[in-house]
This record gives structure tokens, sequence and C-alpha cells, in this order.
């Protein structure tokens, strides 16, 4: 069912920058059918849907071009070889999907490796640039304020301009590590707050920053929320059904 | 305490320590574990450390861990890279959701990896796998051929937990010998609890405390 307020101009603009999805080891494709339904049925016009590369197809199919279908490669850890992300987006790329991240070798940003973290970046822009929008992924959960800085420089170097702060799973971007990439790098850098984002008080914290793109799962419980603060619901408990 | 020859190491962190795995390698190699399994980004790093000291023990990426979603041509890439590598056995996390789909991602893997020569181990997270379908994930997994089927958490955060005492004795009775069997066995597990899962019907544990928890003496 779609709740009247999906008419409001102002909600679908604040829906508009939220990337929704399932991912996962677990996750059937009638865990990704179910949510790309709920998705289309919410009449939110979200910026992408999120899912594995196995469930692409029944994304594609289910979604039917109503949302972006974003992929990611070396999700979550890093720790594929490079050789296999650089393979992982040569396959998205022939996949013609439309937006996707990049999970950087961890291993680099905590051993403060700035010139192998630039050149990776290179190496994946190389092949992005202007034919498919690539967040780096620097899992800030596991950095101190100086790498994050750094790192965010290094990937600046390597030419991307686009800086997913975690993967979720337990690594949640703080308001302060957005907080800390938007004080220095403002205006340079597209930052994209992902994991343990669940309420409008993160999510406003975010916006007042000039945040365009927040990743959550709990995207319609947000969205409900925010159309509760405009007086367009009554019911904060309530949802899309 | 646990014997060495119930232990395969593991140096596996999420929040990756190129120092912490060299010395794994160390340590590993001191307790006579035969196998360290690390991310397969660290193999090169891991390997160096092997030639360098001198050291016997074997080193095994874990291809597509923590969550093995992605395809098997990717997967592929890695295997052909590591090959050249690395000195212990192909190791590959095969994503529970496309098997439990019966997709054509999982059935593609499982053909690859029964095509690939040498040991070969797959990785794979049982807890979200009904009871009704352990027999046909035994049948699968001894059908590629695998020596050994690490059972996984995978990423822990994601809720799934470890199988526990029961559902590995329900699954070492399908498995009935075809392949060996290997649990995770996270940091900070008690032996109490790996002794109960080695008595259960696990052949192996995967320990990232395995210094502490084989004996040296």
């Amino acid at each position: 069912m779609i709740n009247s307020y999906v008419t409001d101009p102002r909600v679908q603009a604040f829906a508009s920058g939220f990337h929704f999805g399932v991912l996962g080891e677990e996750k059937v494709l009638a865990d990704v059918i179910t949510e790309a339904q709920r998705l289309r049925r919410s009449g939110l016009n979200i910026e992408a849907f999120d899912c594995e590369v196995t469930m692409l197809d029944a994304a594609r199919d289910t979604l039917g071009g109503y949302a972006k279908l974003h992929v990611p490669i070396g999700y979550p850890a890093g720790n594929a070889t490079l050789k296999q992300k650089m393979f992982q987006l040569e396959y998205l790329l022939g996949e013609g999907i439309d937006d996707s991240c990049y999970c950087l070798d961890y291993a680099n940003l905590v051993d403060g490796n700035w010139d192998a973290v630039t050149a990776e970046t290179a190496r994946v822009m190389d092949l992005c640039t202007n034919r498919l929008p690539m967040a780096m992924v620097i899992q800030a959960t596991l950095l101190d304020d100086r790498e994050i800085e750094a790192a965010c420089k290094a990937i600046l170097q390597g030419g991307a301009n686009r800086v997913k702060m975690n993967t979720g799973y337990g690594w949640g971007t703080s308001l302060d590590e957005v907080d800390l990439v938007h004080r220095h790098f403002n205006g340079q850098i597209d930052i994209h707050p992902s994991g343990n984002v669940r309420n409008l008080a993160q999510v406003d914290h975010f916006l007042a920053r000039g945040i365009g793109i927040v990743h959550s799962a709990s995207v319609f419980e947000i969205v409900h929320e925010y159309a509760a603060r405009l007086g367009l619901t009554t019911n904060t408990a309530e949802t899309e059904t | 305490m646990i014997s060495p020859t119930s232990v395969i190491a593991a140096s596996l962190s999420l929040e990756p320590d190129r120092a912490a795995v060299c010395r794994d390698v160390h340590r590993a190699n001191a307790r006579g574990i035969s196998v360290l399994v690390v991310n397969e980004n660290m193999v090169v790093c891991a390997m160096e450390e092997v030639r360098n000291a001198g050291l016997s023990v074997q080193i095994t990426g874990l291809i597509g861990f923590p969550i093995g979603q992605w395809i098997w041509s990717a997967k592929k890439v890695a295997v052909d890279e590591l090959a050249g590598i690395q000195n212990g056995p192909v190791a590959v996390m095969h994503g529970v959701g496309p098997w439990l789909d019966g997709a054509a991602s999982s059935l593609e893997e499982f053909a690859g990896l029964g095509q690939i020569t040498g040991d070969r181990w797959i990785v794979t997270s049982l807890s979200s796998i009904p009871e009704a379908r352990l027999s046909a994930l035994a049948d699968d997994i001894a059908q590629t051929g695998a020596s050994h089927l690490i059972l996984s958490n995978g990423v822990a955060a994601s809720g799934l937990p470890l199988p526990d005492a029961r559902l590995i004795a329900t699954f070492a009775k399908q498995v009935a010998g075809r392949f060996k069997l290997a649990a995770m066995m996270p940091a900070g597990t008690d032996t109490t609890t790996i002794n109960a899962t080695l008595d259960a019907g696990a052949d192996k544990v995967v320990c990232a405390d395995f210094w502490t928890l084989t004996d040296h003496t």
C-alpha cells in the first residue's frame, strides 16, 4: 500500500537521496524480490537499490527500471585480490549497472600505505570515469582521524571524489567521521554515509552537511519519520506495508 | 588444550594487520599446524614470510570470504592467481544464499570447483541451511571432490550463528566421511566448546586463537 505522503514533493525529494537494498551471504532470491517489490509498492523514488551480483537479474526484473541498481565490489572486507576486484569491476561494466562502490584494500589503509591507496583508486577510475559512478569504501571505523583524512587525500589523488564511509555489517558510520571528512574536504568529496544509519536525526545531521547519498536499511522508517515531522502522517509507528 | 592436528590456524581478521599475519605464520609453524588460512590479499605477505624464514607451514588464501556471493568467474581469477603464489590448498567460500536457491551461479561454482586439480576446500555457512537440506549439501560438496568443508559464520555481525554441536553431529552423519568437516571457532571460543564441536563430529576446528589453544610443551 502506498502511503499518501508519497505525493508530497518534499517527501520524494528527501527519499531521493537514499540507497536501500539486500546484501549478505545468507540472502536468497526471495529476500531480494520481496524487498524490491516493497520498494516499488512504497511509491518512493529512492536513488538506488543495492544487491549482490548473484541477485542482479532478479532485482532488475522486479524493479523494471524503478530505481538504479548498485552492486558492490570487494564487499564488504576489501580483501579480494586486486586482480579479482578489477575483474568484478569489468564484469559490472559489462552488465551495465548504474552505480557501484569499491572496497579498497583495508590493509593499505590501516598500514598507511597511501601510495597504494592512490594507485588502487587510479586503477578503478581509469575504467570507471564517465562510465560508472563509483564510491571508494574506506571502512572509516578501522581508521583514526588522521588516517581518514589521509585516505581521502589519497583517493582524491587517485582521481575519485566519492567516499563511502563504511559497509555496514557492524562497521557503522559515526557522525564524527562524517564531520571530519566534511570539515577537511567540503566541496571536494561527495560523502556517502553507510552502516548503522537508522533514524531521522542521523540523516538530518548528514543533510546539514550537504550530503546527497545515504545508505540505510531503514529507509522506509526514516522517510515515515520525516513525513510525520511534516505533519503528513500522525502515526509515527506506521511504515509502508 | 587442543591437539595441533585438530587445528587449522586462521589469521582472517576483518581488521587487516600484516604484522599479525606474519606473526601467525611463525606461530602456526612453531605449533606444527599444517595450514594457516588468511584473506586472499594477505597471501603474498604470508608467503614472503614462509619463504624468507624457511618455514614449512602451508598458506591458503580464503577466496570470497566472508560472504561468498560473487560469481565463480570472479573467484576463479583469484584461484588461478593464488595457485601461482600459495603453497596450501585452494579454499573458496560458497555463498549460502545462491546454494539455497539452487541458483545457476551456485551450480556453476560447484562444477568449476570439481574441475580443479589438487586439494580444494569449500567454506560456507551451515546455520542458515534447514536440516532437511543437509543431506543435499553433503552430496553437493562430495561431488566437487573437496577434501574439507569449513563451516563459517562469515560476517558474524550479520547475525548468523555458528553451528552448534547438535547440528554438526547431524551433518556429520550425512557427510559420512566423504570429506572432512572443519568448524570455525571465533576468537575467544573456550576449549569446552571446541572439544564439544570435535566430539560432535567435526574433524578439525579453524581457530584464530590457535596459539593459546594448542599445547606447545
